[in-house]
This record gives C-alpha cells, structure tokens and sequence, in this order.
C-alpha cells in the first residue's frame, strides 16, 4: 500500500483514478491539491472523464464483413403460410415443417428470412428434418447466413449432402398406390402404434385428391389399429390441404 | 370503454384512475396506500340527490397523520374529492388510493358518516377563481422543497465521498445493504429520482462482467456528484438544464403545467414500445417519430401490477395529434394533446452510427444524465469476431456501435439484412444501442418486425 507513492500524472487519469476509487482514497493518494479532500477531488474528476467515456464508450472499429449476401432466389411466402409456421414452431416435430417446406416449394417459395435461424437451430437437434428441401427453401442466400454462425457448420455440411440427392423422400402415391396404401391400413393388421406411425407416412404420401376415398374408410365400422392409422392419415393430409390453401392466398409478398 | 358493474353501478378501472392523477410524484404515492391496513371507516354509498348511478366513497386514511377523505366519481374521468391533507394537488394521493380501493371493490356499502358529505363541485383544477394558487403560498411552499432537497443532496454528497474514500471494492458484498439506506433518505428528501439512481447501481455490478464494474461505479457515483453541483448552483444555470436537473432530481412536474405550454401538431409515427418494471410500477416508454417537425417525442404510460398497460398507442400507428414537451433540454417526455384520424402509413429518419453518436454528444451536452436516446440507424450487422464478444452494427467505413440484446444473439437482425446496412430503431445509451425493430420499407408498406 505505501509503494505507491508516485502520483499519476493528470494528463491520464483514465486507469489510475479508477484504481484509487477501488482501494479507497485513505489507502491510495490522489494528486489532490493542498487543501482539498482526495475523495472529492477523484468525484471531479471522474465526472470530467465522465463526459468523454459517456459519448464514445459505446462505439468502436469493427472489421466489416468481407462481402454481402447473395440475391433471394425464391420469394417471401405470403403472410398466412409465415403466421402457419410460425405455429408449427411452437410444437416440437419435424413432420409438420417438413410439409410446409415441401407445400412452400411446390408454391415456388422459399423461407422467409425471419424463420432462417429457427429452423436452423431447429435442424441441429432433428436429424429427421428434410434437409434437401431445407436447402432449397433457404436457398443461396439463407445458406450464406447459415455459414455465419459456426454452431450451424454441421447443419450446413448436411444440407451441401442433401442437396446432391437425386432422389425424392417422400414421393407421391400414384392412384393404385394410394388405394392398395388406404386398404392396408383400412385392414388394421398392425399395433396399434404402428398403425398410428404408418398412417403418418401414408397421410405424407397421399395425392390430395384421395381426400374423399380416405373418408369414406373412416366411415365404416373399424377395429382399433385401423381407426387409428386412418385417422392418423387424415390428419396429416388435412394440414397439407390447409398449407396449400395458405401458400394460394391471392396477397403476394415480394 | 369498458367498465366493471358492481351491483348496478359503474365502477372505474385501475388504469381510468391513475389517468386522473395530476403528476407521476402522487401515483406513485397512492399506490402503498390502497392497503386495507391504512383505512378505516371507509365506504361507499349512493349518492343523495344525484343519478342513481353514482356513488359516494369515503374513508379514514392512516399515514403519517390520519386524513379524512371523501370522493364522489362520475363518468370519468370527472370528480370531485375533499381530504383533510395539506396538498394542494386534486385529486391528492389520499383520494386516488380510495378510488383504487372502490375499482379493486375494497369498499363496502355502508351508511355514510356525518363527516362525509358529497365534495363542493369544482374542487380546484382552476375553475374557481377563489382556489387560484397564491403565488406567496406557492413560493414558499418550493423554498421549502428545495431547502429539504438542499440538505438531503449535501447528506448524498458526504456519501459518495466516503464511498471512494473507504474503496469501492467493498461493493462486490452485499451492494443491495449499501444503497438502500441512502435511497430510502433520498425518498424522505423529496428526491425521488436520485433514489432511483442509488437502487440502480447494484444492478449495475451484476450486469457487467468482472473488470467492467469498477468503472462503471465509479462513473456513476461522479454523475451523481455532479448533480449534487448542479442542484447547488440551480439559480444561476440556463433555464433547460435547470429543468433537467429539476426532473433528474424528481421534482415533480404537474400534467396542467405542460398542457398548457405550445402545442407541436404533426403526424408521429409510433416506432417502438419498451416495457420496464420499477419497483411496483410497471411503464410503458412509446417512441414517437414527427414527420414535418422531424423530432422525436416519448409517450409515458404507468400501470399498477394487475392494471394492464396503456394500450391506445400501438408500434406501427400513425397520431395526427398535437404533443406539449416537458420542460428540459433534451427532454423527449411528451403528453398528448388532440388527437384527429389519419390515413398516413409511418415514416422514419435514418441516421449512420457516427451522426447518432454526434446527436448522443449534444443530447449528453444538453442533460449529462441522459439514458437513452431514440434513433433509427442504417448500418451493417457486424457478428462478434469471437465467441462471447459483442455484436456491433457499424458504418461501411467500420464505426460500430455495441448491440445490447439481452440472452439471445440477433441472428433474425443478420438474416435480415444479408450483410448489407438495414435500418434498426431502438434506444442509444451510455453501454450501446438496444435494438427494439427492424423498419423495412421495402415490402410497399412499411413493415414492423422484431429485431431480436
């Protein structure tokens, strides 16, 4: 304590008055002239640095980013498809997105860029997230932003992979497919979790015109596994007529 | 409107009585006093005489010495009230703690005592010219606050000394201890808004990281030794900064003082709302941008916990209104005057970091004690260069100003903008700028999205 001896010079009073401020002016003497209390003369004199640190304190050099964004190369969806996946977010599930990324793409939309980060965030924990049609919604440049942030690298690396698949995941029924599709789960063979599991993937599947056939099953007296696996068929061709039905809202946003 | 029915008569909400409150100061005083524990002999009853709608309330309020009070309501927010205190504020916060208690239904129906007659209509607010304020009385009455103001600062003054002087490493314990004495003096002294000062700074040490937090102390003690100086020579400062040091301080100011002042007539485009909680008062701060005056003006609003916050202005609305200012140099506070329907879609300025931080330099100038500052800036997302740094928005010549975004990191503010400068409104301080939302013009009509 008594080492310091040698008054810091008034030109810099930046560090030094902030140390003599911690330790106390009893313990750590200030250049205060004779006559004047050491503790109010730091007040003063903090208050005059005060002024500097106030306005600039906030501001720095930042090294500015090397080059912007490329072009949107699909357009906004309108906003009843963005306020859809807004609600599909809230629920946890791949499904669901994965079938407002497909209805979106056959829509010609893309992602708009308010979603990017949470469904990235949202494909780092889902590996059962399309990851092909991911890549094509965010398209080059929401995969530009996807590159910004080193948590999304592994995400990123899987859609460059996906993007490369040739193949459809989930390619449409034609109408004999769909039918022999329906009978199966109309015969209820499966648990009854199974049939709720593949009546899922058939409801994916499913053109939309099967609607009524799908119906008419469901109408008839079933055992249990049945019910279920039809009802789950339903329930998700329903939100593919309700997506596609957003996604043909006359109101286009650029 | 909505109103809550008790028992056939209307009865006003929470939020239509602290409307009636002539200034913050008394608002904030009513509210511990709608506890049951400070009245007794209180009521409600018909009111003789009058619609058989209205009611009469009374009751006994125990504070500091014990005040008869009586209040008849109307339609608000009009009524007259009478109470047995000295202030000459109407409705004083006796009266406004009895109208919470009757919209919280604390009051029971009952026979109203012989002392609770129905309160002389107009009581005060100027109609009468025998309630006009004596100018003697006034004088006096100021001298008096400022003499108690004079000696609870002085008291401050010794405080901070002996805060540098005993060290401020003593403040990494228990900082809460040590404030909240001095705040509670700096309450009894009639200055409120130092005490708000003094109850932020343990916050202040929990929010900044380790190294931070002796500077940041150490400036914010000086900030109030300056304004200890500057309430010394309050006579001899030009008139803004005086009344910025007056409202610093928290000498109140009443509503009828700035309505009366000039009124400003524009389109304000309503920008952006911030919530905050202090204490038990919850306020909404609503940034308001003039298209023709090309200023800025905030809308304050307050609410009890329960009560619900002032909705009538939403983010994205344009008001045709007339504002009076509040006194002080860089004061944006502003009350709204009339009010008319328009058709107009909302507007904004945009301004590069290096000019927000020329306004911030004149707005300090003009009151050292400033907060924030509302701007739009047009400027390029820059992401941290390294793992926990700070994210920056920055000019293309590489002046950025630090991003304040709470938990999250602004990723939805970069997707936004593909690397190119956006414009961001929100609220420049002394530790950065904190983004409220992204105005993006280029959708045909402006559009309000949140920025983080």
């Amino acid at each position: 304590m008594s080492t310091a001896t040698t008054p810091p010079a008034p030109a810099s009073p930046g560090p030094d008055l902030v140390n003599a401020a911690l330790l106390g002016t009893d313990r750590r003497p200030v250049p205060a002239p004779e006559g004047t209390d050491p503790a109010v003369w730091l007040l003063e004199a903090a208050a005059r640095r005060r002024a500097a640190t106030l306005v600039t304190g906030a501001t720095r050099r930042v090294p500015l980013p090397p080059a912007a964004a490329p072009a949107p190369d699909r357009p906004r969806p309108p906003a009843p498809a963005r306020e859809v996946l807004d609600e599909i977010l809230l629920v946890t599930g791949s499904e669901p997105v994965n079938l407002w990324l497909r209805a979106a793409l056959d829509a010609g939309f893309g992602l708009a860029p308010e979603h990017w980060a949470a469904l990235l965030d949202r494909a780092r924990r889902a590996n059962d997230l399309d990851r092909r049609r991911l890549g094509a919604a965010l398209g080059a440049r929401g995969v530009w932003f996807a590159r910004q942030n080193p948590a999304w690298a592994a995400v990123v690396r899987s859609l460059e992979a996906a993007a490369d698949e040739a193949a459809e995941r989930d390619p449409t029924f034609n109408g004999g497919e769909a039918a022999a599709a329906l009978q199966a789960l109309a015969a209820g063979t499966q648990q009854v979790g199974g049939a709720r599991a593949l009546g899922r993937r058939v409801g994916t599947r499913l053109p939309v015109d099967a609607y009524d056939a799908l119906a008419r099953l469901r109408s008839q007296p079933l055992d249990e596994p049945a019910r279920v696996g039809l009802a789950a068929a339903e329930e998700v061709l329903r939100l593919r007529l309700h997506l596609a039905a957003t996604f043909d809202h006359p109101e286009r946003h650029p | 409107m909505l109103l809550t029915t008790v028992a056939g008569v209307e009865v006003w909400t929470r939020s239509q009585v602290l409307a009636t409150a002539p200034d913050d100061a008394s608002r904030r005083a009513a509210l511990p006093l709608v506890s049951s524990r400070v009245w007794s002999e209180s009521g409600r009853a018909p009111r003789p005489g009058d619609e058989p709608a209205d009611e009469l309330l009374w009751g006994r309020c125990h504070g500091s010495a014990t005040y008869a009070v009586v209040v008849a309501p109307g339609p608000p927010p009009a009524l007259t009230a009478s109470c047995t205190c000295p202030s000459r504020k109407s409705p004083c916060k006796h009266a406004l703690a009895l109208l919470l208690r009757w919209a919280d239904a604390l009051l029971p129906p009952a026979a109203p005592p012989p002392w609770a007659g129905v309160p002389a209509a107009p009581a005060g607010r100027g109609a009468d010219p025998e309630r006009v304020p004596d100018p003697e009385a006034a004088a006096a009455r100021a001298a008096e606050r400022r003499a108690k103001v004079d000696a609870g600062l002085d008291e401050l003054d010794r405080w901070l000394a002996d805060q540098v002087r005993g060290g401020l490493s003593a403040w990494e314990r228990r900082p809460w201890a040590r404030v909240e004495g001095v705040a509670a003096r700096m309450v009894d002294a009639q200055a409120p808004g130092v005490a708000g000062v003094l109850r932020g700074l343990p916050g202040l040490l929990a929010r900044t990281d380790q190294s931070g937090w002796p500077a940041q102390l150490l400036e914010a003690l000086a900030g109030l030794h300056l304004l200890v100086v500057a309430h010394r020579g309050l006579d001899r400062l030009p008139p803004d900064l005086a009344a910025t040091v007056r409202s610093r301080i928290g000498y109140p100011v009443a509503k009828a003082a700035v309505l009366a002042g000039p009124g400003v007539l524009d389109d304000w485009s309503a920008l952006g709302a911030v919530d905050s909680l202090e204490g038990r008062l919850e306020s909404r701060r609503v940034w308001l941008w003039g298209r023709a005056t090309q200023s800025w003006a905030l809308l304050l609003s307050f609410a009890v916990p329960g009560a619900g916050l002032d909705t009538s202005v939403e983010v994205g609305q344009v008001l045709h209104a007339a504002v009076h200012r509040y006194p002080g140099g860089a004061e944006h506070r502003v009350l709204l005057g009339e009010q008319q329907e328009t058709e107009a879609v909302p507007d904004w300025p945009h301004e590069t970091v290096a000019d927000a931080r020329r306004r911030w330099a004149g707005q300090l100038r003009a009151d050292p004690w400033s907060t924030r500052m509302p701007v739009v800036l047009r400027a390029v997302p820059v992401r941290p260069d390294h793992v926990g740094g700070a994210w920056h928005l920055a000019d293309p010549d590489g002046t950025g100003v630090r991003l304040l975004t709470g938990p999250g990191e602004p990723w939805p503010l970069l997707a936004a903008s593909g690397g190119d400068a956006v414009d961001v409104f929100g609220e420049w301080g002394p530790a950065g700028f904190a983004p409220l939302r992204l105005l993006d013009a280029t959708a045909g009509t402006p559009r309000l999205v949140a920025a983080a």
